[in-house]
C-alpha cells in the first residue's frame, strides 16, 4: 500500500495509527535488511597489494590525475611493462572506485575524476594493442538524448573491467548504430536514456538488429529505463547499475567464448 | 472545497477533503498538441499557443493546473546556450554550454527580455486571466544547479566539486540569481505557484554531503525569495538529500518512486508536503487507471 501523506482532515486520517505503526515497522525491517546486505567497504581493501600498482590504483580511484600519471611514468621508467601497469594498476583503481560507486560510497564527481586519471594514465602506457580484452562493446545514448555523463561513467567502468569500449557518442540513430555493429562485431551494444521521450529509439534499434539478422544483445539503462521497458524485446536487457551491467557482460562473454 | 483550495491546503499541510491530483511538472501529450492546434514547435515560442497547450490537461482531463514553460532550457537559452529543439515528442534540451569557467559568465542585465522568457511570462498572463479563478497557474523555473550544468557543462560542474569547489560556489552564486529573478517575474505576471525543478542536483549524481555543501544554501535562498507557495522537484534517487531538503523552506517536494513514500515521510516530517512518488512510466504510461488509483490512495 502506498499512502499519499500530504494533509489530513482533523480526526480523519488516511491511515489509522495501527496501520501507520505497521508500515513503519515494516519499513524499518526492510531498512535494516538492506543495510546488512551492503556492508561498508573501504578503498584500501579494494586496492591491489603490491607496489607500485597499489599507489597507481589508489591515485586513479582518488582521481588525482597528476599523481597517477607521475607514478605510471616512474613505473614504466623502471622497466615495468605498460600492459601490466594498465591491468594491475590503472584498471584496478577504476574498478575499486566503481565498486564503491555501486555501494553508494562514491558518487559521480569521484567517478568522473577517476576516469580522467585512468585515461591520462593509459596515454603513458604506450601501445595497448596487445591488451587482452574480453570483447568489444559499443556504447551510445538514445537518439535525441544528449545526456552523456551516465554513458561516460559506464564506458569507463566497463573498460576497467577488461572490455574494449567504442563510444559512439550521444543521440545515435539506429542506422549509424547498425553500421558500427557491422564494423566491430561487438559482444553487446550498450544504450543509455535519461528521457522517457527518447527511449523508444531502443525499440527501433532492437527491431532493426533482428530484421538484419544480427544476434547481439542491446543492454540498456539510465533513468528512463526499467526492466518492464527492456522486456518488450527479446534481444533487449536492462542493467540497473554499472556493477550489474558488468556481471551481465561477463556472462555473455563467457557464453560466447564457449 | 474547490480544486485550487485543495491544492493550496495540501501544500501548506492543512486539511483536504481528498488527495488533490496535482503535479508541478509538465503533463502535455502529443494528442493535446493536435486537439489544441498548438504544435510543439510553436508552443515554445508563441505565448498564445503556449497558453492553449498548457490549458489542455485541465480542459481535456480535468487536471486542475496549467504549467509553463514546457522545458528546462528556457533559462539556458536566454543565457547563451545552444539548444536542440527536440521533436514532436521530445522537449528541447541544451546542446552546448555557454561558458567553460564561472568568471566567463555573468547574468545578463536584460535577462527577462532574452530568449523566450517574455513569451513564457505572457503565457502565464493569458492563463491567469482566463483560468486563474478555477485552477492553479504554475510557473516552472529551473533550479540553480541544473542551470549551472547547462551553462558550464554538467561534466565540468561535477568535476569541480572535487578539483575546484570554489568554481562551483561561484557558479551557483550566479545562477541562483537567474532562478530567483524568473520566479519573481512569473509571480508578477500572475502565477499562483512557483515550482523549481533542479534535476541535476539528484542523489543519483550527488551525495547528501555534496548537496548540503553546494546546493542546499541556494535552494534555501530561492525558497525564501519566493513570496508564494513553492515546490521543489528533483528526479531520481533523493533519499540522502531528504534530511537537507526538509529545511529548504519549500512548501512541497516532488520526488520519484526510487524513494518510497514512507521513508520520505519519516525523514521529511511535517515540514514539507510530499508530491508525486507515482512512477510516470511504469504506472502512468504503461499501467492502467486502476493501478494509478491503487498507488495514489
Amino acid at each position: 500500500m502506498r499512502a499519499f501523506t500530504l494533509g489530513y482532515e482533523a480526526g480523519k486520517r488516511f491511515l489509522d495509527d495501527h496501520e501507520i505503526f505497521e508500515l513503519i515497522e515494516k519499513g524499518q525491517k526492510e531498512e535494516t535488511l538492506s543495510q546488512e546486505e551492503k556492508p561498508k567497504l573501504t578503498l584500501e581493501g579494494l586496492l591491489p597489494e603490491t607496489e607500485p600498482f597499489r599507489a597507481i590504483a589508489q591515485n586513479v580511484a582518488g582521481g588525482d590525475v597528476e599523481a597517477a600519471v607521475d607514478l605510471v611514468k616512474t613505473a614504466i621508467g623502471n622497466g615495468r611493462d605498460g600492459l601490466i601497469v594498465v591491468t594491475d594498476g590503472l584498471l584496478k583503481g577504476m574498478d575499486a572506485i566503481s565498486v564503491l560507486y555501486d555501494h553508494k560510497q562514491a558518487y559521480v564527481p569521484e567517478i568522473l575524476l577517476a576516469a580522467q586519471a585512468l585515461n591520462a594514465g593509459l596515454r603513458e602506457c604506450g601501445d595497448l594493442g596487445a591488451l587482452e580484452s574480453k570483447g568489444t562493446v559499443l556504447i551510445h545514448t538514445a537518439e535525441g538524448d544528449l545526456h552523456d555523463i551516465g554513458k561516460n561513467i559506464v564506458a569507463a567502468i566497463v573498460a576497467a573491467n577488461g572490455y574494449r569500449v567504442i563510444d559512439l557518442g550521444t543521440s545515435v540513430d539506429s542506422v549509424r548504430l547498425l553500421e558500427a555493429v557491422r564494423e566491430n562485431s561487438p559482444v553487446a551494444v550498450l544504450g543509455s536514456s535519461l528521457m522517457t521521450s527518447t527511449r523508444s529509439a531502443f525499440l527501433e534499434t532492437a527491431d532493426l538488429l533482428v530484421q538484419e539478422g544480427i544476434e547481439v544483445p542491446l543492454i540498456i539503462g539510465g533513468g528512463a529505463i526499467d526492466g518492464a521497458f527492456a522486456g518488450q524485446r527479446e534481444n533487449m536487457r536492462y542493467a540497473r547499475d554499472p556493477g550489474e551491467l558488468v556481471r551481465v557482460l561477463d556472462a555473455i562473454a563467457r557464453a560466447k567464448g564457449k | 472545497m474547490n480544486a485550487k483550495k485543495r491544492i493550496f491546503s495540501a501544500l501548506n499541510g492543512g486539511r483536504v477533503d481528498r488527495i488533490p491530483a496535482w503535479l508541478p511538472v509538465v503533463p502535455v501529450t502529443v494528442s493535446m498538441m493536435e486537439i489544441s492546434k498548438a504544435p510543439w514547435s510553436g508552443s515554445h515560442s508563441n505565448a498564445e499557443q503556449m497558453a492553449k497547450l498548457a490549458a489542455m490537461p485541465w480542459e481535456l482531463a480535468g487536471l486542475p493546473t496549467a504549467t509553463v514553460p514546457f522545458c528546462l532550457s528556457l533559462e539556458a537559452e536566454a543565457l547563451g546556450c545552444q539548444l536542440d529543439w527536440g521533436t514532436v515528442n521530445r522537449t528541447p534540451s541544451v546542446k552546448r554550454p555557454a561558458a567553460s569557467k564561472p568568471d566567463e559568465f555573468d547574468v545578463p542585465e536584460n535577462l527577462l527580455e532574452r530568449g523566450r522568457i517574455l513569451t513564457a511570462l505572457k503565457a502565464i498572463e493569458i492563463l491567469a486571466e482566463h483560468l486563474g479563478e478555477e485552477i492553479v497557474i504554475n510557473a516552472k523555473v529551473t533550479g540553480p544547479f541544473t542551470i549551472a550544468g547547462h551553462v558550464f557543462g554538467v561534466g565540468n560542474l561535477l568535476s569541480w566539486i572535487k578539483t575546484n569547489p570554489e568554481f562551483v560556489h561561484d557558479a551557483m552564486s550566479r545562477t541562483v540569481e537567474v532562478t530567483k529573478e524568473l520566479a519573481k517575474a512569473f509571480l508578477a505576471h500572475g502565477a499562483d505557484i512557483v515550482s523549481v525543478s533542479d534535476p541535476t542536483s539528484s542523489g543519483d549524481l550527488l551525495s547528501g554531503d555534496y548537496y548540503e555543501e553546494f546546493v542546499f544554501p541556494h535552494h534555501k535562498d530561492v525558497a525564501a525569495s519566493i513570496k508564494a507557495p513553492s515546490t521543489l522537484h528533483i528526479c531520481g534517487y533523493t533519499k540522502e538529500l531528504l534530511p537537507h531538503i526538509r529545511h529548504t523552506g519549500f512548501d512541497g517536494f516532488s520526488f520519484e518512486e526510487k524513494v518510497d513514500v514512507l521513508t520520505a515521510k519519516k525523514i521529511l516530517g511535517d515540514d514539507i508536503s510530499l508530491i508525486g512518488n507515482i512512477s510516470p512510466v511504469a504506472t502512468m504510461l504503461q499501467g492502467t487507471p486502476e493501478k494509478v488509483t491503487t498507488e495514489a490512495f
